[in-house]
């Protein structure tokens, strides 16, 4: 196709009814995309260009802005105080020991709003590694926040930035009431600090609250309600992977309440969105989950598929512990296929594996679903000495009381030579659930 | 190389404040690019790096930030390190932005960059028009922000939600102001500037509605105020990025076309005003046309996936 000259389009874009050769033109464009475009780009700069408001526009963006030097001044200032901050502190965030023994909270030169921004970080930083250490530099960020020579609202913002960080090392190391406190106390400060940028702080909050709902009770709205309110401000603020952070509590609070068609929409988006970004992290946790979800929809064959994914993508990264609980799933999706001899096998090896990372709970849950498949085996031998050997570990007294007494019961069945699956799931599904409900006694089914 | 030499880069200027020696970081880098199965970083180009003579592939900043991460027990990011370029426009981004040539523009320098977001974007508005990669968020590349987002940010304050201009000045700065507080933990700065200039714009609308009228701006008022001017922000968008292609040309260029099409002055005036030719105006307003329209097409033409 020959198209006009673009002088020729140009002066029908600027005025149809005078161009020359305008019907010639007029017919080319009506069937050639690229000058159709052409001209509608042309005719759209045209008639901008003729507005006063529009070169007011241009003359604006050839004059710096008029407090650009008071902005860098600030920048300047608090870039410096960065400096110090590092300077003094980087030191001291290597040991736990060496940070304590600096009793940087006392340090009247480190009660600067650099020196909080700091240790919230590095609390932040270390918070999957060491949370007690965590929660020592959240805690000394708060202390130091409270001295810190500034406005109220400025003040508070650091208090309040302190006080999340310390939620976040709570939810890690209990107890969750600890967690909630903090969380509430962040809300209020965020709440006095200024509200054109509270929205922001109060969903990151949302969002934490949200993990802590899930890590209290489960089957709880809450988490599912604080979640959504935290995704609904990420996606305005475009903050991709909090949404996606965010999306994954929803998710996994709607798997928890039941309601597993939903939870793998959820996750089907989550799934869709962490490709897009290249994720690959949250994306492996996102078809972990799905996996789940299929399973106890009883799509096995997409719970398979999903999991052979998430395990390549943990691999990639390394992580162990993922793995093998995945390799543990398998087996167990194996065993809910019927085929029972390949999944006891397979339960039996990821047992060990998961002692060997130190994993004494989901050892403990593992060895239960492999004593379970090998009752339905007809294949009672070792079982009893394997569930003897299962230790489960629990901060709180109360709760390994209550495990204690559970697992009473499968010792005592099995010594009895009347132990059953369906005891043995029983038992398995109360220890699962009893972090989330710690005071609640085993009661065996009737 | 002295110590002097190595206050010169972001890179020396940490590891002075934090004590760190070169052997050391090195040596971590090394173990850590081992366990990756890639490239490590010799002394040599390390020390090229601390004086600013040496460049880093992306590989290379990964493994030395994580090894001054892994040394000093700081959580620092690449953009503490390294003069990395900030994420704002270009040819390949996905989210419309103020050209990054704008303030070359200003200071009289030829720019000749395809700047501005793909126009296949611009329904989806707010979400497209913060977004940004999850890079880290970084102050080193503040002044950009504040000059080119700002101009973006204004925009939208004064056409979106109708606010005075000097308040808008205002109201953007303080955002600004607002984001160096919090830039510790900002992951997209873009999307957290633009939310937190219209949250600002209606706290401001509902302030002087409440003293006009003595009683508060209601929810269903507020919503359509928001949504109004979110309406108005990609007209005000494409109205930035045709102005930002004019504010590129050179000035002759600019004011040939500024005669032309906002005074329509004639050629001759235009020749006398700017002791040039008539044919040379001509000649002017041809090329100058073309070369807007081509700039703007390229910013504004549908992404291509």
């Amino acid at each position: 196709m020959t198209h006009p000259a673009e002088i020729e389009l140009d002066a029908y874009a600027a005025d149809p009814a005078s161009a020359p050769g305008r019907a010639v033109i007029e017919a080319h464009v009506a069937q050639c995309g690229e000058c159709r475009e052409y001209v509608a780009r042309a005719g759209e700069l045209e008639s901008m260009a003729r507005d006063r408001s529009f070169w007011d526009d241009v003359d604006g963006l050839l004059v710096p802005p008029r407090r650009l030097d008071e902005a860098l001044g600030a920048k300047a200032a608090i870039e410096a105080d960065n400096l110090y901050a590092a300077r003094r502190l980087g030191p001291l965030l290597r040991t736990p020991l060496r940070f304590l023994d600096a009793d940087v909270a006392n340090d009247p030169a480190l009660r600067t709003p650099a020196a909080v921004r700091m240790l919230c970080g590095a609390a932040n930083a270390k918070l999957n590694q060491w949370p007690k250490f965590s929660l020592a530099l959240a805690t000394a960020a708060y202390k130091i926040a409270e001295h810190v020579e500034a406005p109220a609202p400025a003040r508070n913002l650091l208090r309040a930035i302190a006080r999340r960080e310390q939620a976040n090392a709570f939810r890690y190391l209990g107890p969750l009431t600890a967690a909630m406190k903090a969380l509430d106390d962040a809300t209020a400060l965020f709440e006095a600090s200024s509200p054109a940028e509270a929205p922001f702080e109060l969903a990151i909050v949302d969002y934490i609250r949200s993990v802590v709902l899930v890590q209290f009770d489960e089957t709880t709205e809450d988490a599912l309600h604080v979640s959504r309110r935290a995704i609904h401000v990420f996606r305005d603020y475009a903050d991709e992977s909090r949404e996606l952070s965010a999306r994954l509590v929803e998710a996994m609070s709607l798997h928890h309440l039941g309601r597993a068609t939903e939870a793998l929409a959820a996750l089907e988006i989550l799934i869709s969105e962490a490709r897009r970004l290249d994720q690959k992290l949250i994306l492996a946790h996102g078809l972990h989950n799905a996996a789940m979800a299929h399973t106890d929809l009883g799509l096995l064959d997409e719970a398979e598929r999903y999991n052979a994914e998430a395990v390549a993508l943990f691999d990639e990264f390394a992580v162990e512990t993922e793995k093998v609980v995945i390799a543990w799933d398998l087996a167990r999706i194996a065993v809910r296929r019927g085929d029972l001899a390949k999944g006891v096998a397979a339960l039996d090896l990821h047992r060990r594996e998961l002692l060997q990372l130190g994993l004494k709970n989901d050892h403990a849950l593992a060895t239960l679903d492999w004593a379970e498949g090998r009752l339905q085996l007809g294949q009672p031998e070792g079982v009893a000495e394997a569930c003897r050997e299962v230790m489960m570990e629990y901060e709180a007294e109360g709760m390994r009381q209550n495990a204690r007494v559970a697992l009473g019961y499968v010792h005592q069945a099995l010594a009895a030579k009347r132990a059953t699956p369906a005891l043995i799931r029983d038992v398995r599904g109360y220890l699962a659930r009893l972090p989330r409900r710690p005071n609640i006694p085993f009661m065996p089914a009737a | 190389m002295t110590n002097g030499d190595a206050r010169r880069t972001p890179l020396g200027g940490i590891m002075e404040a934090l004590g760190l020696r070169a052997a050391d970081v090195v040596r971590a880098a090394d173990a850590i690019a081992k366990s990756l199965g890639i490239d490590s970083i010799s002394r040599r180009h390390f020390g090229r790096l601390l004086t600013g003579e040496g460049a880093a592939t992306e590989e290379k900043i990964f493994i030395v930030t994580a090894a001054v991460q892994e040394i000093s027990g700081v959580p620092i990011r690449a953009s503490d390190l390294f003069r990395l370029q900030p994420a704002v426009a270009g040819g390949t981004s996905a989210f419309p932005s103020l050209p990054s040539g704008v303030t070359d523009a200003a200071h009289g320098r030829k720019v000749s960059v395809p700047v501005f977001s793909p126009a296949g974007v611009l329904s989806r508005i707010w979400r497209v028009l913060v977004a940004e990669e999850s890079a880290p968020s970084t102050i080193d590349a503040f002044e950009t922000l504040y000059t080119e987002y700002g101009v973006l940010l204004r925009a939208i304050a004064i056409r979106g939600y109708h606010i005075p201009p000097d308040d808008a000045e205002e109201l953007v700065h303080d955002t600004f102001m607002a984001f160096l507080e919090r830039h510790t933990y900002i992951r997209n700065v873009k999307g957290w500037l633009s939310a937190t200039v219209r949250n600002r714009c209606m706290t401001y609308l509902r302030d002087r509605h409440d003293r006009r009228h003595n009683v508060p701006l209601t929810a269903n008022d507020g919503n359509a105020i928001d949504q109004a001017a979110q309406s108005n922000i990609e007209t005000c968008i494409r109205r930035l990025s045709a102005a930002a292609v004019f504010a590129q040309l050179g000035e002759k260029c600019r004011e040939t076309l500024r005669g032309h099409f906002l005074s329509e002055e004639s050629m001759d005036c235009i020749a006398d005003r700017l002791l040039i030719s008539r044919a040379y105006v001509e000649r002017l307003i041809s090329r100058c046309r073309r070369r807007a329209i081509e700039v703007y097409r390229q910013m504004v033409q549908p992404r291509r996936v």
